[in-house]
């Protein structure tokens, strides 16, 4: 119980929240991808790397912009990014005949962007000063202001993302292709460039997920390995598909280490995501939200 | 006649969709029994929940006597179920008699551990599965092909060989989805002599077909099917005749003419 | 034994011999190429059963080795076993991470063999990081005894190269048996198309777990040899982006065969080596290759490579034919 004597339950569960938002964000971005193209993104991770690095290496310290401009020129430069690889790597990938190359040739992008980075970044891990880095008191609680910002920036992603595919016509058409790409296909949709859109979406949420992560570890290049392979497990805890269960499984997944931390030494951290995983996997395989099939 | 199969009041729905309706129907041993029906109307879902793919909403299926609703497709088939899919599915990157062979898989006995350490029983074992896939092929009249890639076959040795993989599995009953869908008229001539002996052998046939000129040539029995609902059975001249039948699918032009 | 088998057995055996002549010239740094070659050629060899021939990706390759190094480590040194019980442990070893991590990632349909084994590895990890009384730690786990044969005892490394390449044979052996038998065709026909080879009667869950039962004993065995031949473990050195190298091993050989399989741990171990030149450009390049080559040549080197060969042997024949 010392976890607990020495952090107020609210920022307790505050921490909890806000890292469970960080799964749920990757794994909704997974869930874009996978029903997009039908591939699982193994270079998620290094999205998030180079979101992190774009923001805090180029566009924070070398260009000196102010904080809200290096979020909106990452996001913008990352949904470039989205496309590129979508046309040159992910659509071809996605016609091969068995699924293991193009799970392959994900694998090998997302080496290539992480050895980039460190080239272009170099091999020392760093932070972005000032940005995030303080705390809130409300009450007897000190808060970390990062983490209030991530959930209130999730919710807004969760929202926005909703109404971009109830409402508009190209969130719609996107809906349509990862439910069956030939009969878009036959509804005059483009299929190759709804996915390009897809990914591009796909990449610009990784960018903020990268610039969410800046405040909570150093930029380096293994900074989202363990968060990635969390989301992955956050979408399988919630139902792998679904958007909602991507955000009950992460939020889910992000208490349970908190609290996990009360009964097992902190080393043990990481696999408590993991063996939540797998116990659904044995129990209710379809996860927690389980998606309708047409 | 002993019956093959039997289904019992099958239902299934899919979330607010009922696809097959409180569907009963029996198949004679040693019969050619056709399940025909407009387009949509629950044919290949039908052959579907025999074959255990999907699970059934309410009813029973019984095969050889026992009850096999529920069971794993796997199961089923070893007992004695083969059947072939309305768009081909072979094994795309393996030779025809290979292809073949792997229908024999559960016919031979052996355990991976055995089957590594007796290297003379396993030897025999497999020339064992390759004498008899070379019978299931010189059957089928595809002896000249067994070397040849699947991928590299035409559209109607492609339909044949899946003929031939579930023959190698020994089976009673063979439920052949739309077999004559995509054949030229040759072929599909050869396709109905194929048929017409493997039943000959012994075998049971229950096919789903459009092609109206292969059902009612070679059906002993008939049952027509509609939103999923049974609304016709009999012979083919029964079928010809039920007006429910023409007004439903066939129209008037197979009406037979007094 | 007919002309064609003593032929082919002949070619294996000249093989063997060049290797074994190259590796006795070859200077210190090159025969710890050889080495990592060797038990490279049998992780692969147990990959290619359930990623090349099944169809179904692992990503816990290293996880699997590393279990299997540190039991041998913790039999040979901690528990006092002799090297050879410890290394016939490794069939129990990889047996339960078979059935453990195959049973639930694998009764299921889709990539979630893909997750846990990627979780399996960070855990195996993990644990060889935190159980310091146990694995040493980060300090590593050290002195672990080699395998001897009857009166050869290896003293250093490259001496250990000989048990090796015993233990790499009888891998390829049996591989090429699997392959090659109904066993490896009912894996081809899960990944060709999983709904017809259940339709013939071919249990599916229970294959692929025997699939990954025999990739989870290979990867044992061959942490075992990686372990008596290092004598030195330590977590470091079992990454996620080992697990990665081995799937382009199979991948750029061509998946599915052995011969392809041999060929691809061979330009991946040697690659780096070769290729040292182009220092930090070096990963970049060799993943852009792998890339293109994922694309344009799906199958692998080794159909290509069968293709030419075909083709020579051919005009060869008709050239002969004319002569005479």
């Amino acid at each position: 119980m010392g976890a607990v004597n020495n952090m107020n339950l609210m920022q307790f569960i505050a921490t909890g929240v806000a890292m469970g938002f960080i799964y749920a964000l990757i794994s909704t971005e997974y869930t874009l991808i996978y029903n997009a193209t039908g591939l699982v993104n193994f270079a998620h991770e290094s999205f998030i790397v180079l979101g992190a690095y774009l923001f805090g290496g180029t566009f924070a310290r070398s260009l000196g912009l102010p904080p809200w401009l290096a979020v909106i020129c990452t996001v913008i430069a990352m949904g470039a990014f989205g496309v590129l690889v979508s046309t040159i790597v992910l659509n071809p990938l996605r016609n091969l005949q068995f699924i293991t190359y193009a799970m392959f040739g994900t694998m090998m992008l997302s080496r290539i962007i992480i050895e980039s980075s460190r080239l272009v970044w170099g091999p020392l891990p760093f932070t972005v000063q000032g940005f995030l880095r303080d705390s809130i008191k409300i009450g007897s609680t000190f808060l970390f202001k990062a983490h209030l910002y991530i959930i209130a920036a999730s919710i807004i992603i969760v929202v926005a993302l909703q109404i971009f595919f109830r409402t508009t016509k190209m969130g719609k058409a996107m809906i349509c292709v990862s439910q069956n790409k030939d009969a878009a296909a036959l509804m005059g949709i483009n299929v190759t460039r709804s996915i390009n859109l897809t990914v591009a979406l796909s990449a610009m949420l990784c960018g903020v997920i990268g610039i969410f992560c800046t405040p909570l570890f150093n930029i380096s290049t293994g900074m989202a390995a363990s968060a990635a392979l969390k989301g992955f497990c956050a979408g399988v805890v919630g139902g792998f598909g679904s958007y909602p269960g991507a955000i009950v499984g992460g939020i889910l997944i992000g208490l349970l280490e908190q609290f996990g931390t009360m009964l097992f030494p902190t080393a043990y951290k990481d696999v408590v995501a993991f063996g939540v995983m797998v116990i659904f996997l044995l129990v209710r395989p379809s996860g927690i939200v389980k998606v309708k099939k047409a | 006649m002993a019956v093959i199969l039997k289904l019992d009041r099958v239902t299934k729905q899919f979330g607010g969709l009922t696809a097959v309706n409180d569907l009963s129907l029996e198949v004679r041993q040693g019969s050619i029994h056709a399940l025909i029906g407009p387009n949509g109307s629950g044919k290949t879902t039908t052959t579907n929940l025999i074959q255990g793919v999907f699970p059934v909403t309410g009813g029973r299926v019984l095969f050889r006597d026992q009850d096999i609703t529920g069971k794993p497709t796997f199961e089923i088939a070893r007992q004695g179920m083969a059947r072939t899919f309305q768009n081909i599915k072979l094994y795309n990157t393996m030779t025809a008699i290979e292809n073949v062979m792997v229908g024999g898989h559960q016919l031979a006995p052996m355990g991976l551990v055995s089957s590594l350490l007796q290297i003379r029983r396993s030897r025999s074992e497999e020339r064992m599965l390759e004498e008899k896939a070379n019978r299931m092929l010189e059957y089928v009249g595809l002896a000249s092909i067994g070397g040849e890639l699947v991928k590299n076959l035409p559209y109607g040795k492609k339909k044949v060989l899946e003929v031939a993989r579930a023959l190698m599995t020994d089976p009673a009953l063979l439920l052949l989805d739309e077999p004559a869908a995509g054949l030229n008229p040759s072929e599909r001539g050869f396709f109905i002599d194929l048929l017409r002996r493997i039943n000959a052998d012994g075998k049971t046939l229950f096919l789903i077909e459009h092609n109206m000129d292969v059902v009612m040539n070679i059906s002993d029995m008939l049952t027509v099917i509609n939103f999923g609902r049974k609304i016709a059975e009999g012979t083919a001249t029964e079928i010809q005749n039920n007006p429910d039948v023409i007004k439903a699918y066939l129209g008037e032009r197979y009406k037979v003419k007094r | 034994m007919n002309k064609k088998n003593a032929l082919y057995l002949a070619g294996w055996i000249l093989w063997l011999v060049a290797l074994v002549l190259a590796f006795r010239t070859a200077n210190s740094y090159v025969q710890s190429v050889f080495c990592m070659l060797l038990y490279n050629i049998i992780l692969v060899l147990g990959l290619n059963f359930i990623t090349g021939l099944t169809g179904q990706m692992n990503l816990g390759t290293i996880g699997m080795l590393a279990l299997g190094a540190y039991t041998y480590g913790i039999l040979t040194v901690t528990a006092g076993w002799s090297p050879w019980t410890a290394l016939f442990a490794m069939v129990a070893v990889g047996y339960a991470i078979g059935k453990v991590l195959g049973y639930p990632s694998l009764r299921l349909k889709g990539f979630y063999l893909s997750l846990t084994t990627i979780g399996f590895g960070e855990i195996v990890r993990l644990l060889a990081m935190n159980l310091e009384s146990l694995t040493g730690g980060t300090m590593g786990f050290s002195k672990i005894k080699r395998l001897e044969f009857f009166a050869y005892k290896p003293e250093n490394r490259s001496d250990y190269f000989y048990i090796m390449l015993i233990f790499t044979v009888l891998a390829i052996i049996v591989a090429n048996r699997i392959v090659y038998s109904k066993w490896g065709r009912a894996y081809k026909a899960i990944r060709d198309n999983a709904e017809a080879a259940e339709a013939s009667g071919i249990d599916i869950s229970k294959l692929k777990i025997q699939a990954f039962t025999l990739a989870a004993i290979y990867a044992a065995f061959g942490g075992a040899l990686y372990a008596g031949y290092n004598r030195y473990l330590n977590p470091s050195g079992f990454t996620l982006e080992y697990s990665q190298n081995y799937i382009a091993m199979l991948m750029i050989g061509g998946i599915g065969t052995v011969p392809g399989c041999i060929l691809g741990a061979i330009i991946v171990t040697a690659l780096p080596e070769l290729l040292r030149s182009f220092a930090n450009y070096y990963w970049i390049l060799f993943c852009t290759v792998c890339i293109v080559m994922a694309i344009l040549l799906p199958e692998g080197l080794w159909p290509l490579i069968h293709r030419l060969f075909a083709r020579l042997g051919k005009s060869l024949r008709g050239l002969r034919g004319k002569v005479s």
